[in-house]
């Protein structure tokens, strides 16, 4: 009897304790993961909140925000074997606000702005010994914020201009005119072009190294890029911003020419002096993996080996593949995935399937030759890695913005001058030879009037940048200055872009995504979508 | 004098039997009524006594029921020596005992209380003016006294027990006519009438015969068990007899399950051994959160079943059906609602076998058999193939890519019959029970072992039971329930993944190019199929991946219990359940997975369940009724951890996962853990008026910390009403109904199945990296946080009608409900300017509606022969009702982008949720149609006839419809029992009405594109001389869209098992008890119109979103088992 009540009282007792000891049970205390609650306290808590900026900026890369315009244009096209409309509908201009193609921005953008807008709050108030890397990471922020912006008004013209995460805590905020937003953009940029290193010191002070950090040149050729895009696309005519901005690069002595233009895009070149703005693709794990290689690399490169290769899916248009000058080492095409050249061609290395003596269904190069410059290390061996940076902003190209703006402003003289340093670049092959083409400009009678190196700028930008997502911006903004422009390029140069659709000029501008105008009513729709 | 007092209550004093006036019948829990409570002396005492004073017994009765006895010395003999131990008899009885032989008697003086008086003072006991009713009660064929009869005076609370000899008394009941009736399980109650004079003792003497049903088995409603006719909610039970021992061998506990059950609908997610499925008491009740059920084993809420889009998750697959004594499944919200914010799912109670008092038993199961699958579906040949890609590319203006020289010389290679074998199952189980009165055990071993029809792919598993269940004392009991399991299951590509390239299992091998040998000439695998479409080589990954999956667990209980009154009761338990999980893959270098050097990927977790729950019940008569009431406390924590790591490019295959080190390609290692906790408080109140009126009132309130800090805790109340109508005067004339009873309920539950953490801003990881240096950042990621997350709440109505009818020879239960969840947990798209995407929300609503029926009839009652049947059939009406401000959210479940547009699912609003959406097809266009479509092309004869339902003569997505439902319309079971002499006969038969199927597998199988193969149908394809087909031309252009002929019709009725048994004359085994031989086929006949390998489907899993899609899904086998049984 004494026992098994000193055994039901125990119990109760068990029983009481549980109850007492568990009221704090409910509260959740994640222990795999950190909340906002204690975070943004201090100087490294602050770089971390800085470098996640950059994270979003991977966005860029994704698919649908890098095959829509690179397929769009007049420069590229899908496999015309890609039966799925998924992945090649940006050829054929078969979009809309639903479809996914163009809405990307959208998310990509915000993000930067998100988290740039929580680090230029919490920022100023962070007391951080280390105040010159305060200073500059309060600088990135205003940087990504406002190449953010830059790349929403490129895209969709009028965006909700948020500046704080006060603002984008209303959940219907509407579009703001694009003046407005280029002014913000204007002043971040410029805020940023003051306040950040033109070359980074070696370490973050918080133990990780600097390589690819935001630089005084990466602001100043995001503002030669805005004024490039005023002038020509909404003909603000601010070509003398542009081409000072594009000056200061050239003129700030940190960047310059490769002697190779392959080499430039080479992962073992990584931080050379040409990439001015890169996303940084590590190829060490699939932490910062990309998959934006893959669109260019030929499909019976391993993918159906097992060995990834690539999806096959770009190819140059036969006009683009076509348009180089004679000997233009920018369009050297080799074999296979060990090839050096700028294009690729027979696919016999790894699968020994030719297309001479088999009707090898998943042959590549059945429908013609691919890109090649973003050659990554391990030729393609393992698909999920790749240490190829994908390149934003160059050398060559603060040079072309620098011989349009010169050309625009009348100097056409000076313009070809600028023009010519890329020419000789590329006859100097992988940087020793001495090849005759691409010759000078105006050496075989091209004439040097304002309409006439116009057309060879653009057609120089093709062929520099070919591949980097600049093809379909030039042909929107030249439409401005010359009316009817990019339909007539996209026709004659691109059969697939009236495969199903005829052309609408209205698809110059990006649909506002669908999804967004449901989670907001606030925001107007595009004309014609 | 000493006496001996049983524990069952019989008193022997010098060998002659002596009446008991009262005792606790062993039976719980129902308790014994007793006579007037306001009377001292028919309060309940329980007394363990030995060798004690009189004087110390008087007083220890006194202490314990708070009665003041008064006597003189000179009369009683304080002195004399007593032992004796009663449990909960009434102070008069107890003091009747200790007073035997003393020529004293306890009698009530005028202010109540007791005197003890001698004998002969005159003043008897039945100057109370009651009389008393006794009798016996036999079986009324074999003559024998049954002990455990409650003999009860029908509309009161008078009521008594037999003891072993077949008697009863019941005392102090007021004089009267009344209909006396006596109930037994197993047995039809008799009713007499009798006439209770004072002071008599009036003789009522019952034979009761066996019941062809159990009538009123006891149902467990959780932390309590009742009476089938005391049950106010809406609850189906499966015995053991119906769920494992009769059947065929079971492997999983869900699939066990399927057609046993009124309103429980089963669909296994495909044939692989051991694999999920999904399990929908009363339809989807929630879209984002999980739609499935609750389980509780041996009362210890121990998981919930799996919401995963993965058809392999199983969560129960560690739990033996073999030990499980029944399954009690809480389907109303007045049954669930004792579980809260679990309850809204429904809630499947399992009871595992225990030991009972008595002789020691041994029983030894063993059965094995083989198996095969169950339907073939042919493909087409070499030529076939070879001639279809041909047309298909001419069709589309693309070059043929075989020559009539390669066609004729082509072979023809079988992969579905490569990849195919007949497998092994087999069942091993032995079981150990008895036990004193003292310590019951049992402890039970079982081993199972199933491989699968596909090759690489088994199921095993083996497990250890040990049930026991002591008496420190009468008053105070303990028991423990303790299992430990391994599952290990190899899946090596069997099962599903997505149709195209990323085809595994069956489907890859019916999509392979049949012309080529899966090795090459030098034997190496060829890595994939040489056809547009290159799916990876089915055969090769089946023999060399290896894909393990490995789950332990220790499941325990302990639990102690205390009267500290009879009519009071204290019970505490602790539980725990610990898992650990792995996972082996390894793809060697010679087939496409390994890659260049081999992959290898391990992944462990652990898990632990703690639990306690504490609760006080009351069982007593209050009022006009007896009460039964449970208050209770619990508090369940729960945490699981998990670290993987994976490695690629080793220098060997040899070592597979065991040196992930030695890989020159590393991948970061990763872990995480979750915790979460439930606190509760719990009450439920059970009140029974004259056995014909019955009140459940129940109420839980739960703390989650899985919820906003502003919404952590919630209410869920619910109540209850019965009607024993059987039991009313009127209804004694008729003989029509045997037993009848209304039930009406209404209540709310919850449901918390969401993910932890999601009402808090978190920071996720955010990598960049600086030239080859990753560097991990912090920044918010995920949802937006949500601090006013709360419950998801579902309101149910209930309306049920349980009768026995034409003499307990037909038993009826019929149901009918209507349920509203409302504050959906519901993940809604938030602008991306908040700098989110989504957020999780309490927004929307939907409703069930059904109705439930199981009949069990007796239709042959024979001395030689018995035939009894089971039915039970459901239909659930599902419809959203409001998605917060959205019409219609699409959704894509796993086939890829191989179907274009991707989205074949439709939540809309006035729609059942996981509706099929997709394009109408009506037939093919022949030569002469009239084209209804802007661009003739779209009419070409040959090609599907697409409706255009907008009218605007052209095809797109807009002209999509909602080409059905994965819900049946209706859905249920039958099973026949025969015995014939020796000889038994099982037969059952479910069945599944009115649901469609995606029949995805033939996005790649009956297109006619060509780019693999296809299944043998497509022979008939439209040709311009062969028009009268629905098979459209080959065309490799065709877009892979959701014609609605890939919307097949799910229904069926399957011969599910049939088992032949043969009970052996115990003569032939020596020893032997009982022992018997059966023969079981399992999924033997199956009569359907779907075209794929079985309409018993759902290869996305328990997610409710997408209801009924095969996705080339592992075929069911048809099992074939012999087995033998020993009892010794």
């Amino acid at each position: 009897m004494r026992r098994t009540q000193s055994i039901a009282s125990s119990l109760g007792l068990a029983a009481l304790l549980v109850v007492c000891a568990c009221t704090d049970l409910l509260n959740e205390d994640p222990k795999g993961f950190t909340t906002t609650d204690t975070f943004y306290k201090s100087g490294a808590d602050l770089n971390s909140a800085t470098i996640a900026i950059y994270n979003s900026l991977r966005g860029l890369q994704g698919q649908a925000q890098w095959t829509t315009p690179e397929l769009a244009s007049d420069q590229t096209r899908a496999d015309n074997r890609e039966p799925n409309l998924g992945t090649s509908g940006p050829d054929f201009l078969d979009w809309d606000a639903s479809t996914g193609n163009t809405g990307g921005y959208w998310g990509t953008s915000y993000a930067m702005i998100t988290r740039a807008n929580l680090v230029l709050a919490s920022g100023p108030g962070i007391d951080a010994p280390n105040a010159q890397m305060k200073a500059y990471n309060l600088a990135e922020a205003k940087f990504m914020r406002g190449y953010a912006y830059l790349w929403l008004v490129k895209v969709y013209d009028d965006v909700p201009l948020l500046l704080s995460p006060a603002d984008q805590a209303n959940p219907r905020p509407t579009r703001t005119p694009v003046e407005q937003v280029d002014q913000a953009i204007i002043k971040d940029l410029t805020e940023a072009e003051a306040a950040l290193p033109a070359t980074w010191p070696s370490s973050d002070g918080y133990g990780d190294p600097t390589q690819g950090r935001v630089t005084r040149g990466a602001a100043q050729m995001a503002l030669a890029d805005l004024y490039q895009w005023r002038s020509s696309f909404m003909l603000k005519n601010e070509w003398q911003l542009a081409s000072d901005w594009a000056d200061s690069v050239i003129q700030s002595g940190v960047w310059a020419l490769n002697n190779d233009y392959l080499s430039t895009f080479l992962p073992k070149n990584k931080g050379n002096k040409e990439m001015i703005l890169v996303i940084a693709n590590s190829g060490v794990t699939t932490n910062t993996r990309s998959l934006f290689q893959l669109f260019y690399y030929p499909r019976d490169w391993g993918l159906d080996q097992g060995q990834g290769g690539g999806w096959g899916l770009i190819h140059p248009t036969t006009w683009f593949y076509n348009s180089y000058l004679s000997g233009d080492y920018r369009r050297d095409t080799g074999r296979g995935f060990a090839s050096q050249g700028a294009y690729v061609w027979w696919g016999c290395s790894v699968s020994n399937v030719c297309p001479a003596t088999s009707a090898a269904p998943n042959d590549t190069f059945a429908d013609g030759p691919m890109p090649y410059k973003y050659h990554k290390s391990d030729n393609g061996t393992n698909w999920m890695l790749n240490d190829v940076d994908t390149p934003l902003y160059r050398f060559a190209e603060a040079l072309l913005m620098y011989a349009e703006a010169q050309n625009e402003l009348g100097n056409s003289a000076v313009a070809v001058q600028y023009l010519n340093t890329i020419r000789a670049r590329a006859r100097k092959g992988t940087g020793a030879e001495s090849r005759a083409e691409p010759h000078d400009y105006g050496t075989a009678g091209e004439l040097i009037d304002k309409l006439s190196v116009r057309e060879a700028i653009y057609m120089e930008r093709a062929w520099e940048l070919a591949f980097e997502g600049k093809r379909w911006f030039d042909l929107v903004r030249r439409d401005s200055e010359e009316p009817g422009y990019w339909a007539n390029s996209l026709r004659a140069h691109d059969p697939n872009v009236e495969k199903l659709h005829a052309l609408a000029t209205f698809k110059k501008r990006f649909p506002i995504p669908q999804t967004q105008i449901n989670a907001n009513p606030a925001l107007t729709q595009n004309p014609g979508y | 004098m000493r006496f001996l007092i049983t524990v069952a209550g019989v008193l022997v004093v010098a060998g002659t039997p002596v009446r008991l006036y009262a005792a606790q019948a062993s039976v719980r829990p129902v308790a014994l009524q007793e006579a007037d409570p306001l009377s001292p002396l028919d309060r309940t005492v329980s007394l363990a006594l030995d060798r004690v004073s009189l004087k110390a017994a008087l007083d220890a009765v006194a202490r314990q029921t708070g009665v003041r006895i008064a006597y003189s010395r000179r009369v009683v003999p304080l002195n004399r020596r007593v032992s004796l131990q009663l449990a909960a008899v009434s102070v008069g009885a107890a003091l009747d005992t200790l007073l035997q032989g003393t020529g004293v008697a306890p009698t009530l003086d005028r202010t109540g209380q007791i005197l003890l008086v001698t004998d002969s003072d005159g003043i008897s006991r039945s100057a109370r003016l009651t009389g008393s009713v006794t009798g016996t009660v036999r079986d009324a064929g074999s003559g024998a006294a049954l002990a455990s009869v409650t003999v009860s005076v029908v509309g009161t609370r008078f009521s008594g027990g037999t003891q072993a000899d077949g008697r009863y008394v019941i005392s102090g009941v007021p004089p009267g006519t009344y209909r006396l009736r006596a109930r037994l399980l197993g047995y039809a109650p008799g009713d007499t009438s009798v006439v209770v004079q004072d002071g008599q003792e009036t003789v009522a003497d019952f034979g009761l015969r066996g019941s062809a049903i159990e009538l009123n088995p006891v149902v467990a409603v959780g932390y309590a068990n009742v009476r089938k006719s005391d049950l106010t909610g809406a609850v189906s039970t499966v015995s053991a007899e119906q769920f494992a021992t009769k059947a065929a061998p079971t492997v999983t506990l869900s699939s066990g399950l399927q057609g046993k059950a009124a309103g429980v609908h089963v669909i296994d997610n495909s044939g692989m051994p051991g694999v999920g499925a999904r399990v929908r008491i009363r339809g989807n009740g929630s879209i984002n959160a999980n739609s499935e059920p609750l389980y509780v084993i041996d009362g210890l809420p121990a998981e919930q079943g799996s919401n995963s889009t993965d058809p392999k998750s199983n969560p129960l697959m560690s739990v033996d059906p073999g030990e499980i004594q029944s399954i009690d499944v809480l389907k109303d919200a007045s049954a669930t609602a004792i579980y809260g914010a679990r309850g809204a799912n429904g809630v499947v109670l399992i009871t595992t076998r225990r030991g009972q008092t008595g002789k020691n038993r041994v029983t030894l199961e063993s059965s094995a058999g083989s198996q095969t699958i169950a339907r073939t579906i042919p493909v087409l040949n070499a030529q076939q193939f070879m001639l279809l890609s041909n047309d298909a590319r001419a069709n589309a203006n693309l070059s043929k890519l075989y020559s009539d020289a390669q066609i004729a010389a082509a072979p023809t290679y079988d992969y579905p019959a490569m990849l195919l074998r007949s497998g092994l199952q087999a069942n091993q189980t032995i079981s150990l029970s008895g036990g004193e009165q003292r310590l019951r055990y049992l402890l039970s071993g079982n081993f199972t072992r199933q491989e699968g029809i596909e090759l690489g792919s088994d199921f095993n598993r083996y497990g250890l039971r040990l049930n026991l269940d002591g008496d420190v004392s009468t008053r105070f009991r303990w028991g423990t329930s303790l299992s430990m399991t391994r599952v290990a299951r190899n899946a090596a590509g069997v099962e599903n993944a997505a149709v195209g390239n990323s085809a595994n299992g069956i489907q890859a091998a019916m999509q392979f190019a049949p012309f080529a040998a899966p090795r090459d000439t030098a034997g190496n695998w060829i890595k994939t199929s040489p056809s547009t479409e290159p799916v990876p080589n089915p055969i090769a990954r089946a023999t060399e991946e290896t894909d393990l999956n490995t789950t332990s667990r220790m499941l325990g209980s302990l639990f102690g219990e205390f009267d500290i009154t009879p009519a009071l009761r204290v019970k505490s338990t602790f539980g725990g359940s610990f898992q650990f999980n792995g996972i082996h893959f390894f793809a060697p270098r010679t087939i496409l997975d390994g890659g260049a050097g081999g992959s290898g990927w391990i992944y462990s977790s652990q898990g632990r369940v703690l639990t306690n729950e504490n609760n006080v019940s009351f069982h007593g008569a209050i009022g006009p009724g007896s009460l039964d009431a449970l208050a209770g406390f619990s508090v369940q924590t729960t945490d699981s951890e998990a670290v993987q790591g994976n490695a690629a490019n080793f220098p060997t295959d040899v070592t597979t996962v065991y040196n992930l080190g030695s890989g020159s390609q590393l991948s970061p290692a990763g872990s995480g853990v979750i915790e979460s906790a439930i606190l509760s408080y719990l009450g439920r109140a059970n009140y029974i008026i004259a056995d014909k009126y019955i009140f459940t009132l129940t109420g839980r309130r739960d703390g989650s910390s899985v919820f906003g800090a502003n919404h952590k805790w919630a209410f869920f109340p619910s109540g209850a009403f019965a009607w024993r109508i059987g039991n009313e005067g009127f209804m004694q004339g008729q003989s029509l109904f045997s037993d009848l009873k209304l039930r009406v309920s209404y209540g709310k539950v919850g449901n918390q199945a969401v993910a932890p953490y999601q009402s808090l801003s978190r920071l996720g990881v955010a990598w960049y990296s600086s030239g080859t240096t990753e560097i991990p950042a912090l920044a918010p990621g995920g949802g937006m946080p949500n601090p006013d997350l709360k419950w998801e709440e579902k309101t149910e109505l209930n309306v049920g009608v349980d009768a026995s009818l034409l003499n307990n020879r037909v038993t009826l239960s019929l149901d009918a409900y209507r349920a509203k969840t409302t504050d959906l947990l519901l993940s809604v798209p938030v602008p991306s300017t908040t700098g989110f995407s989504s957020q999780l929300r309490n927004i929307g609503s939907l409703q069930n509606r059904g109705v439930e029926l199981s009949l069990s009839t007796v239709n042959v009652q024979r001395e030689d022969l018995t035939w009894r049947s089971t039915l039970n059939v459901a239909a659930n009406r599902n419809k959203v009702l409001d998605l917060g401000g959205q019409t219609e959210i699409l959704l894509a479940p796993r086939t890829g982008n191989f179907f274009s547009p991707a989205e074949t699912y439709i939540v809309r609003v006035g729609e059942p949720l996981g509706s099929i959406y997709g394009y109408q097809v009506n037939g093919l266009w022949q030569q002469g149609d009239r084209c209804y479509l802007k661009n003739p092309k779209d009419c070409t004869p040959g090609e599907y006839k697409i409706a255009d339902t907008n009218g605007d003569s052209a095809i797109t997505a807009a002209d999509r419809v909602i080409l059905g439902s994965g819900d049946p319309k209706f859905y249920g079971g039958l099973s026949n029992t025969l015995t014939y002499g020796r000889f038994s006969l099982d037969v059952f038969f479910s069945f599944n009405y009115g649901n469609k199927i995606i029949n995805a597998g033939n996005a790649y199988g009956g297109l006619a594109i060509g780019q693999a193969n296809e299944r043998a149908i497509v022979v008939d394809r439209w040709t311009p001389t062969h028009t009268d087909t629905d098979v459209p031309r080959a065309n490799a252009a065709r877009p892979r869209r959701l014609y609605s002929p890939l919307v097949e019709d799910g229904s069926y009725v399957r011969l599910q098992t049939l088992t032949l048994g043969y009970e052996l004359p115990s003569r032939l085994i020596p020893g032997a008890e009982a022992a018997r031989l059966f023969l079981t086929g399992q999924n033997l006949v199956t009569a359907t119109d779907y075209s794929g390998f079985d309409p018993d489907v759902n290869s996305m899993g328990g997610d409710p979103r997408f209801g009924g899609i095969d996705i080339g899904a592992y075929p069911h086998a048809r099992i074939w088992n012999f087995g033998v049984s020993v009892t010794f």
